[in-house]
């Protein structure tokens, strides 16, 4: 298998993914009572599209299933069946074995036997209704010209090598030559095709059994030159070939053009060779789709025959499909090449993601952009040249060049963007099987799809997303009973959605459950030992326990969220997403789960300041304000904390360096040089840091500091300056919580996400 | 290195599985390929086409204008009236047959193909 197949098969998977979510996008529209002809023919063609890039690789599996599917879905399209809410959710269940069967197909991940099957039974009724035979199990087998068929592109392939069969011509020698001739009509030159074609079929064949053929053309028809019409056709032709070749491959030569040209087929002399087998296509497997017979012309003038051993040989395009197709797929030598494709498959997982697809338009920004910069470029480099020095004009054209840069980041950033879609529509299917496995009933609604954030990020929201959702699902909504008693309509809502916020992007699932039970949390917390007896805690401190590690509300562990994975891993992969998470819940009345991430991982606008010394980088997005030190405005309260009042808002007062334990300076407080920072975390907490001076500010790359040293509380990462200076990023919503736990300034909503 | 044989190919299908695989195969067959992602753009393509290509290869199924309609809009163009055009598809069925043969088409195969069927369907109508 070359370097060429991997690269389509990757192609391939791709569009299947792409494909599967065309076909969400088209069930959910039909399950939201829209059944237009363009909604039904799209969930086809994706279906369709999957089983034909799947027999192309060999992936048998996935065409059988995807032919049944098809199958079911064409009734729909032709109207015999009606897309009824329970006829889609059978839908649904077929997509999700479906993509679980890519998944297979990809990586090798097993598929549950039965629950294919359970699929498959279900189309099949469908199927069956569609057709009048109501149970009938039609298409048990994949009609034979589904039958996978490795491609191969090495240069001639075993079905084709025709020095093995030279037997044949022994076994037929005494044959009768076969004489075919043939009188086109004009009509078959109006389809593009040409006699000529058909003398090349013919001699393909010869040559295919070791002969040649004899070509005579019958002029006679003719006409004079005077009365000659160009477009019209006034030739036949007759053919002599070699005795070995049986007539189906004739027939196979004109098997398309039966309706448009006249063709007899006889053997010189009469005797037909003995003891054929019949012909490949009475032998074919009984299919839904029947082989297109030859026209009445041609199975009139001679009975079919063929010896089927030499079939292969004879080679013309159909019937080799049809062979090719019938053979069974273990003992031909090309067979391997599925598993060889499976094996790549696993085996190149891990890059499995390295490949975008782009808008144009984006790519094409980007190179204005940087014929921008050449430009920019050379006008610096006639600045150097020129004998003044041309100071001035060499900082307006750095200054120039600066934008650019940063355009140029924007427009590569906005190559990596995605929208979330994709994770997005993922979920739909989450909540269906959770649904399933609860016995509850849940419409997940999703809103902002289209919101982009860095393709990274866009993968790894997946795991914490499926989990959450799995979550609210379980612990969330109430049971259908519980529901109505709470004056509740039966089915659970749940809402995701996604949008832009000053800079990050803020997800939400939103569920009109029964809010969280603070009394049983709390209770819970105590009994595995999370917290103290005797502790007392804010509601959000107590909503904010469901993170605790090995912490679970479930009385008894369902079968569904008790899976080990707990909502500490979930805040833990958000954190590690330089992300947050903030819970509110109204008992009664549903949990908002608020997830805060970086629209990227790689920069982030920062402010340089110093403190102790050392140059750190605090995120602008969080920055409100800054303000020079005012000693009436600082407060000490009993605790020796400082607060600070700005217009009149109280805020906890972090000295910066002390905060980081850099050296008890600051300890005697702000002194008159200091600057105050005020900054804000997600959920609009604010506190004040007081730092020695604000430098400058810029765009740092983000450099991981967990992934080199290891995890630090109130530092996010660290980067590389201008000069060539590590400096440090601040983690302003760790300082925030650090700060506001130990002081009680803050309205009692505020600390949240950041207890556990 | 391939040697190429001077003939254009046109391919018109909304999987790029498979005109990555029709690219390979064909390219590796020593044909010039062009490609459409669907009818409109397959007809968009081959107008735009210099020098016009020898055959077409297109898909049935195939999203804003399939390959009947595909077929036809080609057939009732002028300078196209004799272009080989082959169907290539997962479909067998003979009422679809025959609309592609109504419609004007040269050929059809069933996908899934092999490249030597292919390139010999190729060679037999551009011979």
């Amino acid at each position: 298998m070359s370097g060429d197949m991997d690269d389509i098969l990757l192609v391939f998977f791709q569009e299947c993914e792409e494909q599967l979510q065309e076909l969400e996008r088209g069930l959910s529209a039909l399950s939201d009572g829209e059944s237009g002809k363009e909604t039904i023919n799209a969930v086809f063609r994706a279906v369709h599209s999957v089983k034909g890039g799947a027999a192309s690789f060999g992936l048998e599996n996935l065409v059988r299933f995807a032919h049944v599917f098809e199958s079911s879905l064409d009734g729909l399209r032709s109207g015999r069946v009606a897309p009824t809410p329970e006829i889609v959710k059978t839908f649904l269940k077929a997509m999700d074995v479906l993509s679980d069967l890519v998944a297979e197909a990809q990586d090798g991940a097993t598929v549950d036997a039965d629950r294919i099957e359970e699929s498959r039974t279900e189309l099949q009724t469908i199927i069956g209704e569609g057709s009048g035979n109501a149970g009938q199990k039609e298409e048990e087998t994949v009609p034979a010209d589904f039958a996978p068929v490795p491609v191969d592109f090495e240069p001639v392939m075993a079905d084709f090598d025709f020095g093995d069969f030279g037997f044949e011509e022994d076994a037929q020698a005494d044959a009768a030559s076969l004489v075919v001739t043939f009188s086109p009509h004009t009509a078959m030159y109006d389809r593009g095709d040409d006699a000529r074609n058909l003398l090349i079929g013919l001699s393909d064949v010869a040559v295919a059994h070791g002969g040649a053929s004899l070509v005579t053309c019958e002029t006679a028809g003719l006409p004079a030159l005077a009365g000659l019409e160009t477009e019209k056709s006034y030739l036949s032709w007759r053919v002599v070939l070699p005795a070995a070749v049986p007539e189906e491959s004739v027939h196979t030569v004109f098997d398309w053009v039966s309706d448009v040209c006249d063709v007899t087929i006889t053997r010189d002399g009469g005797s037909s060779p003995g003891g054929e087998e019949e012909l490949p296509e009475a032998q074919a497997t009984p299919t839904e789709e029947p082989e297109e017979t030859p026209a009445p012309v041609v199975t009139n003038a001679a009975p079919v025959q063929a010896p089927v051993a030499a079939s292969p040989a004879h080679a013309p395009i159909s019937v080799a499909e049809k062979i090719m197709a019938e053979l069974p797929p273990a003992p031909t030598p090309a067979a391997t090449a599925p598993i060889a494709v499976g094996n790549a498959a696993a085996t190149r997982r891990p890059v499995e993601q390295a490949t975008i697809r782009v808008d144009l338009h984006r790519v094409d920004d980007l190179m204005d952009l940087v014929g921008e910069l050449v430009i920019a470029q050379a006008a610096l480099e006639s600045i150097g040249q020129r004998e003044d020095g041309g100071q001035q004009e060499m900082i307006k054209r750095i200054a120039s060049m600066k934008t650019l840069t940063r355009d140029i980041q924007d427009a590569v950033m906005a190559v990596r963007a995605q929208p979330v879609r994709s994770v997005f529509q993922r979920m739909q299917r989450v909540v269906r099987e959770a649904c399933s496995m609860t016995n509850k009933d849940v419409v997940l609604t999703l809103e902002g799809e289209d919101t982009e954030v860095d393709r990274t990020l866009v993968e790894k929201l997946s795991d914490p997303l499926t989990h959450m959702l799995r979550n609210a699902v379980d612990h969330g909504i109430e049971s259908a009973e519980d529901r109505i008693a709470a004056g509740k309509p039966p089915a659970g809502q749940i809402l995701l959605s996604a949008g832009h916020r000053s800079g990050r992007i803020l997800i939400t699932i939103k569920d009109d459950g029964g809010g969280i039970n603070r009394e049983r949390v709390l209770a819970t917390a105590v009994k595995r030992g999370i917290i103290a007896p005797d502790a007392v805690l804010t509601d959000d401190e107590i909503n904010n326990l469901i993170f605790a590690p090995g912490f679970s509300t479930a009385s008894t562990v369902s079968n569904l969220s008790g899976r080990g994975v707990g909502m500490d891993v979930v805040k833990q992969a958000i954190l590690g997403l330089g992300g947050r998470v903030t819970i509110s819940s109204v008992e009664g009345q549903g949990t908002t789960f608020c997830l805060s991430l970086p629209l990227t991982l790689a920069v982030l606008d920062g402010m340089l300041i110093v403190a102790a010394g050392s140059t750190m980088v605090v995120p602008v997005s969080s920055v409100v304000e800054t303000m020079m030190v005012n000693h009436q405005d600082i407060y000490m309260l009993p605790d020796g904390a400082n607060v600070v009042s700005i217009r009149g808002a109280c805020m906890p007062l972090i000295p910066l360096a002390s905060e980081l334990g850099l050296g008890g300076y600051n300890a005697g407080g702000p002194s008159e040089e200091d600057v105050i920072l005020v900054v804000e975390n997600e959920s609009g907490a604010r506190a004040a840091l007081i730092v020695e001076d604000i430098r400058d500010q810029a765009q740092v790359v983000i450099k991981s500091i967990e992934k080199n040293y290891r995890q630090m509380s109130g530092v996010s990462a660290a980067t590389i300056l201008g000069d060539g200076s590590v400096s440090l990023i601040l983690d302003v919503p760790a300082l925030v919580a650090n700060a506001l736990g130990r002081i009680d300034t803050r309205p009692s909503d505020v600390r949240t996400g950041l207890a556990a | 290195m391939v040697e190429k044989s001077g003939i254009r190919v046109l391919t018109v299908d909304d999987s790029r599985t498979m005109q990555g695989m029709l690219r390979k195969a064909l390219e590796g067959a020593g044909y010039d390929v062009i490609q459409g992602g669907d009818g409109v753009e397959g007809l968009e393509v081959l107008q735009a086409a210099d020098p016009t290509p020898n055959a077409i290869i297109t898909d049935i199924n195939m999203p804003r204008m399939d390959g009947f309609e595909f077929i036809e809009a080609v057939r009732a163009l002028d300078q196209y009236k004799h272009l080989p055009m082959i169907v290539l598809t997962t479909e067998s069925d003979p009422e679809k047959k025959a609309r592609a043969r109504a419609a004007g088409a040269t050929g059809w195969i069933v996908k899934p193909f092999s490249t030597d069927s292919l390139v010999a369907a190729i060679r037999r109508v551009t011979a």
